[in-house]
């Protein structure tokens, strides 16, 4: 079907459930003169609070969609999107930290300090990229970490602060009600000025579709394109984001949805990806209103965006293979190679043991730092460490399987959407059976993450599991399962609050029975992992040579999906969805100087362990009696060593 | 044991197609081991893509391919790959790997996921390192070398992969003329030597003509004819090959077919 | 059921004797001529011979405590009276006590060695002297004495209960029973009484075939269920408690608050600094330990206080397990989906002082907050012509809602005034929506509660909506100090008084002349 026809099939859909909305707040009035002079209450809600948000939900729409056509045609990854940079988790920190420190600042210029956080985030992912000349590969990896990193910051700031940032909850999840004109009078400017700069650049932006060495060869002056289209995109998203809260989806879905319709060309891109953005916010914005009816309109539209986005996308994704090809992610990238890998190895394991003590004596009190010999605190650590080591070590095995299969080094367990599948298992129990104990919501977390791998592979089950189309899968059933949770907590039900010490990765309830459970899974999974040890060094040579020398690539996937997710299920039901450790700890030993696969599985397991082991240490001690939850600790250690480390490279 | 006649791959009638657009109209041939097969074309006329049916790295859209005698089909993974090796056009990154690493991958399909490496494999690693003539950067990672250079170690994977049949995309059209020759050289040494069934496919038609036993000449995706190099290599062939005159005269050292543009 | 006992028990005095001369000796003796009557009269109710007997000897008690000259031309009719209305009342609490059903048959082994009401009021003396040194042991000691003694309950399910060895609830059952023992020679030797059967010192004469476990008479007898079912059903319903557990953890703040409001200082809160900065009133003194998150506390800093009750609310249902382990753990809601808000507040408040032994300080609150409630409802009276919203900013476009289910709804209503806000609410009472949605009723007033967030001041000074919401538009909209939203009867109280502050000011007036 032709774009045309996808805009005027959501918009028509759109203007139904739009009638349906005005009619049910203009009480008798008419809609002309809400337009003009309001009078009366009904007009004068639609005059300043349908109106705008009508014309809001547009404006963000296509700001959205501008600004992921221009990432994804920059970085040449269907996979970029506004979201993907660290823009919205810079401008979320930003306000977070303002609205502690300065209540004052955040009041007025709310909007600015938005913008400034996002511009600051965006910045430092360009100046990581920038040894590289901002090279697709690079922004990408840099954006990833830095929007991990900002966003477990700004997590950790609303766990401590609850009190304080209900209003921030509802903002999170994109909600955007309005009550004046002033975000349509900031906003629509600054749409239509970044418009016009995106037409300006049509031409340059259209020949990076051909690689790098062409466009150069062509005369298009890369770094500065790059950079210039990058700042617009950010600094519509970082509007958006500071106007009305996450809207994450869009940006990720109106471009993908532009090509699969038809939109050939980036100048097609151009034009139709803004419009299937407005569109698709419309749509999701009045189904929000008419949905909820005139009350607890607080079921943000940010998450209903991915709630119907997501499966949309997963319905065109058999499709996409076969149109679009997503390019490769060029640049192989110069990897060390440990001179005496054992010996690296037996030090990890030594450096492990050692931090165990710590972990299990070490007391921060009222009283200061000391070391409790006697042993009688060691019931309430012995699980935590325990666990913390088994979850880290299990997230960092499933993560290094899943690069190596796919061959990407953004794959991990959280971006395949496992994670989220567990998450969202346990939300549902934790609301529906507040009496749940422990092992209900065990079971509960598998069977989500069980049914997620399920989805996936039936969803790409005619692309062969191919690595590109499980990714794609995978961040579109994490999407749908993120806004779920978003949804949830921003209804402000404080048994969702609960939920967000989970989220975040926290050992602190951590039983002995799952902590032997953890123990039991690293044992019992890591061994089933060592006879894939050869498929797992061939499988990144890509699927036609391994299929060349006699590896059943299909057949290949497939066990080491589930491998993968078994060992997802086991970490996430422990200690809850951890984002990064699955991220990190493969890269980290990667970078180490372990290429081979069944070292490079024990070197990630020994980081994930390491890692997990001193966050719960840190966690616990640095500031007593409150407890950072481990695997947002995990993030914030590791994100900068392994900026700094991708610097290097 | 598979009798005389039934070696070596038959195709009947096999067609593909794909994205609406057929690449291959009923191809029908038979490739036996012991000969070098040189498959020439313009471009987009199914050369990679008949490989690719070989190699059983796609599936045909219609008709029938069978490897001694039995369906392509029916051979499980392992057991095809000690039939058949393939070198794809754009061999891909090797990571971090070292050439003697990656020329080690090329025994799986013997010892498999779980087999141990016996003596059999150093050694044939070992023979494929000197046969290739990379045994001097046996230690260097793969990505340090130059591109024929690499080449050459993909080529010797192949070599251990001890396979009857070896497939090769393009594997000269990068390298230099010096380069060239060595690869194709080996490449009939292998044939003829240890007796391999090699199917190249070749943009250069001189060079096509010098080491191949026999051409198959493929246009629009149809088998346009098939035969010793100087039965394909004339004007009248090259003009229906290619669209453009072009004029053949015999080398002066051994004889066979050398072609220019009239 | 404490209170006759102990009212018995002072009344008899310490000997245990009655005087012979008192004026109800003709009743007590016409109850022993028909006793056995009496005893079947009880048996149709309670269908129980062993209840039957303890209700007939109730019956005497309560004959020896009555002051004053008892009427009774027809001691026979009125004995009947007595001991049936007795005898319902038990039938009652028995319906209360089910655990208990099970194991009366096992009281039918151990025999009543004397039916003579006086001898009774000196066992249960003993009773009490039994129950005070129980009350001084420590509560896991007493939890795994009474429930292995009373229930039955094998020791190694103790065991796996507590968390502890099974020798540890072995050395636990045994030194309370020593304790027990102790004690009662003790009392014995003190008061000169005589120990029908005797503790060891007296020897123990003529051993009744029939007795159950324990074998040595008053030991037995007292631990018998019959005389502790009386006497223990307060201390086995909580359990384990005789007296005020010192050292409490709370987590939630409407616990919290309830707690100081009950005159209990918590050694352990959650977020203890935040809580002076939202809740504040009641104060918290300082030295109270910090103990974690609200919803993620930190067990180690809970243990570590060692304490001897922890009080949960059901968002930490899921760790009330392994609470259990550190101290006997109370789960109580204030907040839940269903039912009425101000009767739990008041349940809580009630299960709250009991649970630390303070009975009378949660009947006082309780008094206190009527008593605060109307004190405020004819200060309100100048809001009472107009339903009123109860609302809160959460930013410069939503505001937060109180309804149904919220304190302050209960409260409105107990002060005669009208929720303008009848939508659905969540859980906790409250719905949130966009500014828009407060547009009717029309002739609402809007009250906001401090404080405001600085950039929802700025909707209000200068909003083009919100300043044309006719309850802005007239003017009708107020000012409300900040209340904790989820607390207990010392918030309700606190916003009855706000209420009531505001109400005297001449904002609660405006917009009425304009109507």
């Amino acid at each position: 079907m032709g774009p045309a026809v996808m805009v005027l099939g959501l918009g028509l859909l759109a203007v139904l459930l739009s009638a349906q909305s005005l009619t049910a707040r203009i009480e008798g009035g008419s809609l002309l003169g809400a337009i003009l002079s309001p009078s009366g209450m009904g007009e004068l809600v639609v005059h300043f609070s349908w109106l705008p948000r009508l014309l809001v939900s547009w404006l963000c729409g296509a700001a959205l969609g501008l600004a992921g056509v221009l990432m994804q045609q920059v970085l040449r990854n269907p996979l970029a999107s506004p979201t993907t940079l660290g823009v919205s988790a810079g401008a979320h920190l930003a306000l977070v930290a303002a609205t502690l420190a300065v209540p004052g600042l955040a009041g007025l210029g709310r909007e600015a300090v938005a913008l400034a956080g996002s511009g600051v985030a965006a910045a430092l992912v360009f100046s990581l990229a920038w040894n590289k000349g901002l090279a697709p590969l690079a922004v990408v990896l840099a954006g990833l970490v830095v929007s991990l990193y900002f966003g477990a910051l700004g997590a950790a700031l609303v766990l401590f602060n609850q009190s304080y940032l209900a209003g921030l909850f509802i903002w999170g999840a994109g909600a955007l009600s309005q009550q004046d004109w002033s975000v349509v009078l900031r906003l629509g400017p600054l749409v239509v000025a970044s418009g016009v700069a995106a037409a300006l650049m049509v031409r340059p932006l259209a020949l990076l579709d051909l690689d790098e060495a062409g466009a150069r060869g062509l005369g298009v002056p890369l770094v500065g394109l790059r950079l210039a289209a990058l700042a617009v995109s950010v600094v519509l998203a970082a509007a958006v984001v500071s106007a009305v809260g996450v809207v994450g989806f869009v940006g990720l879905a109106a471009p993908a949805l532009a090509t699969l319709a038809g939109a050939r060309t980036f100048g097609a891109r151009l034009v139709w990806g803004p419009l299937i953005g407005a569109v698709l916010l419309w749509f999701a914005d009045q189904l929000v209103q008419v949905l909820a009816g005139l009350y607890g309109d607080l079921v943000p539209t940010g998450a209903l965006t991915a709630l119907f986005g997501s499966p949309l996308l997963l319905w065109l994704l058999p499709r996409l293979k076969r149109d679009v090809r997503p390019p490769r992610m060029a640049a192989p990238v110069r990897e060390p190679r440990a001179r005496h890998p054992v010996g690296a190895l037996i030090a990890m394991v030594a450096a492990l043991g050692v931090l165990v003590l710590p972990a299990l004596l070490l007391s921060h009190d009222a009283a200061g730092w000391s070391l409790d010999l006697s042993g009688a605190l060691l019931e309430w650590r012995w699980p935590r460490v325990l666990a913390a080591l088994a979850a880290g070590a299990l997230l960092a095995m499933a993560g290094t399987i899943t690069q190596r299969v796919t061959g990407n080094p953004m794959a991990s367990p959280e971006v395949l959407g496992l994670t989220s599948g567990a998450a969202l298992a346990l939300i549902v129990v934790v609301m529906a059976l507040p009496g749940a104990d422990r092992a209900t919501e065990i079971a509960a977390g598998a069977a989500g993450a069980f049914l997620t791998t399920v989805g996936l592979l039936w969803l790409t089950r005619r692309a062969a599991f191919a690595p590109d189309s499980i990714l794609l899968a995978g961040i579109a059933l994490g999407a749908l399962f993120d806004a779920l949770v978003v949804a949830v907590t921003a209804s402000g039900d404080p048994r969702a609050v609960t939920l967000l010490a989970w989220l975040a990765g926290s050992t602190a309830r951590v039983g002995s029975s799952e902590a032997l459970t953890g123990l039991v899974a690293v044992v019992a999974l890591g061994a089933a992992a060592v006879p894939f040890a050869r498929w797992l060094d061939l499988l990144p040579l890509g699927a036609v040579t391994a299929g060349a020398v006699g590896v059943d690539v299909k057949r290949a996937r497939l066990l080491l999906l589930v491998l993968t997710a078994l060992m997802t299920a086991t970490a996430t039901l422990i200690v809850g969805p951890l984002t990064f450790v699955g991220l990190l700890a493969p890269h980290l030993a990667r970078l180490a100087g372990f290429p081979r696969a069944l070292p490079h599985l024990l070197a990630a397991a020994l980081v994930g362990a390491l890692v997990m082991v001193g966050a719960d240490l840190l966690g616990r001690t640095l500031i007593y009696p409150r407890q950072i939850p481990t695997g947002l600790l995990a993030t914030l250690i590791g994100a900068p060593y392994l900026l700094w480390r991708l610097r290097r490279l | 044991m598979v009798s005389a006649a039934m070696e070596g791959f038959a195709l009947d009638g096999v067609g593909f197609a794909a994205e609406g657009r057929t690449l291959l109209h009923e191809v029908s041939l038979t490739l036996a081991p012991g000969r070098v097969v040189g498959v020439v074309g313009h471009n987009g006329s199914g050369k990679s893509t008949l490989l690719k049916l070989l190699a059983r790295q796609q599936a045909p859209s219609a008709g029938a391919l069978r490897l001694d005698g039995r369906d392509l089909s029916s051979w499980s993974s392992r057991a095809f790959a000690r039939m058949v090796a393939y070198l794809p056009q754009t061999p891909p990154s090797a990571g971090a790997l070292k050439v003697r690493e990656l020329v080690a991958c090329g025994r799986y399909p013997w010892h498999g996921a779980l087999g141990r490496r016996t003596a059999r494999d150093r050694d044939a690693v070992e023979a494929a390192l000197q046969l290739a003539d990379v045994g001097a950067f046996a230690d260097r990672l793969v990505e340090t070398l130059s591109g024929g250079e690499r080449q050459r170690v993909w080529l010797a994977m192949l070599v251990a992969q001890e396979a009857r049949y070896l497939l090769l995309d393009e594997p000269i059209a990068a390298l230099d003329v010096a380069h060239q020759v060595e690869v194709m050289a080996l490449a009939r040494q292998l044939g003829h030597a240890r007796g391999l069934g090699v199917a190249v496919v070749l943009h250069d038609v001189n060079i096509a003509a010098r080491y191949c036993d026999e051409l198959v000449a493929l246009r629009g995706g149809r088998l346009l004819k098939r035969g010793a190099p100087a039965d394909v290599v004339t004007a009248e062939g090259l003009a229906d090959i290619y669209g453009i005159p072009m004029a053949v005269m015999p080398h002066p050292d051994g004889g066979w077919p050398v072609s220019f543009v009239r | 059921m404490n209170a006759p006992l102990h009212a018995s028990l002072r009344a008899a005095g310490p000997s245990g004797a009655l005087p012979a001369a008192s004026p109800v000796a003709p009743l007590l003796a016409a109850l022993i001529v028909h006793r056995a009557r009496l005893l079947r009269e009880a048996f149709r109710i309670l269908r129980s011979q062993h209840l039957a007997e303890e209700v007939v000897e109730d019956a005497a008690v309560k004959l020896c405590e009555a002051e004053g000259v008892v009427e009774a031309d027809h001691p026979a009719p009125f004995l009947s009276r007595l001991v049936r209305n007795l005898a319902i009342d038990r039938a009652r609490r028995l319906k209360r006590e089910r655990l208990w059903a099970g194991s009366a048959e096992e009281a039918e082994r151990v025999p009543m060695p004397c039916a003579c009401p006086l001898e009774r009021l000196e066992q249960r003396e003993m009773v009490g002297v039994v129950m005070r040194t129980l009350a001084t042991l420590p509560p896991r000691t007493r939890f795994a004495f009474l429930r292995h003694r009373l229930d039955g309950m094998p020791q190694k399910d103790i065991a796996e209960y507590l968390g502890v060895s099974r020798t540890l609830v072995n050395f636990m059952v045994r030194d309370a029973t020593k304790a027990c023992r102790d004690s009662i020679d003790g009392y014995c030797g003190r008061t000169r009484a005589p120990c029908p059967d005797g503790a060891r010192r007296h020897g123990t004469p003529g051993r009744d075939p029939r007795r159950g476990r324990e074998g040595v008479g008053v030991m037995g007898m007292i631990l018998s269920r019959r005389g502790f079912v009386a006497a223990a059903s307060t201390l086995l319903a909580a359990p384990a408690w005789a007296t005020a557990p010192r050292r409490v953890v709370a987590f939630d703040w409407g616990i919290v608050e309830t707690l100081l409001g009950l005159g209990v200082v918590p050694a352990g809160v959650a977020e203890a600094d935040e809580y002076d900065h939202w809740v504040g009133e009641p104060a918290l003194p300082p030295g109270v330990a910090d103990v974690g998150l609200r919803l993620e506390p930190n067990l180690e800093a809970v243990a570590r206080l060692k304490p001897d009750l922890i009080v949960i609310t059901p968002q930490l249902e899921a760790l009330e397990p392994t609470l259990a382990r550190i101290a006997p753990t109370l789960n109580l809601a204030i907040f839940a989906a269903e039912g009425d808000v101000w009767g739990r507040a008041r349940q809580v408040a009630l299960t709250l002082a009991e649970a630390t032994g303070r009975p009378e300080a949660g009947a006082r609150l309780l008094a206190a907050t009527d008593a605060a409630i109307a004190a405020a409802r004819p200060r309100v009276a100048p809001l009472a012509g107009r339903p009123l919203y109860l609302a809160s900013f959460v930013d410069a476009r939503h505001v937060r809602v109180y309804g149904r289910g919220a304190l302050f709804d209960a409260v409105l209503a107990r002060l005669g005034l009208s929720n303008a806000f009848s939508g659905p609410a969540t859980f906790w009472g409250f719905a949130t929506f966009g500014l828009e949605h407060l547009a009717a009723p029309a002739d609402a007033r809007l009250l906001i509660f401090e404080p405001v967030p600085p950039e929802a001041r700025e909707t209000m000074a200068h909003g083009p909506l919100w300043r044309r919401l006719p309850m802005v538009e007239a003017g009708r909209v107020g000012l409300l100090a900040p209340v904790w939203s989820f607390g207990g009867l010392v918030s309700a109280m606190r916003f009855a008084r706000v209420l009531a502050d505001f109400a005297a000011t001449p904002d609660a007036a405006k917009g009425d002349v304009r109507g």
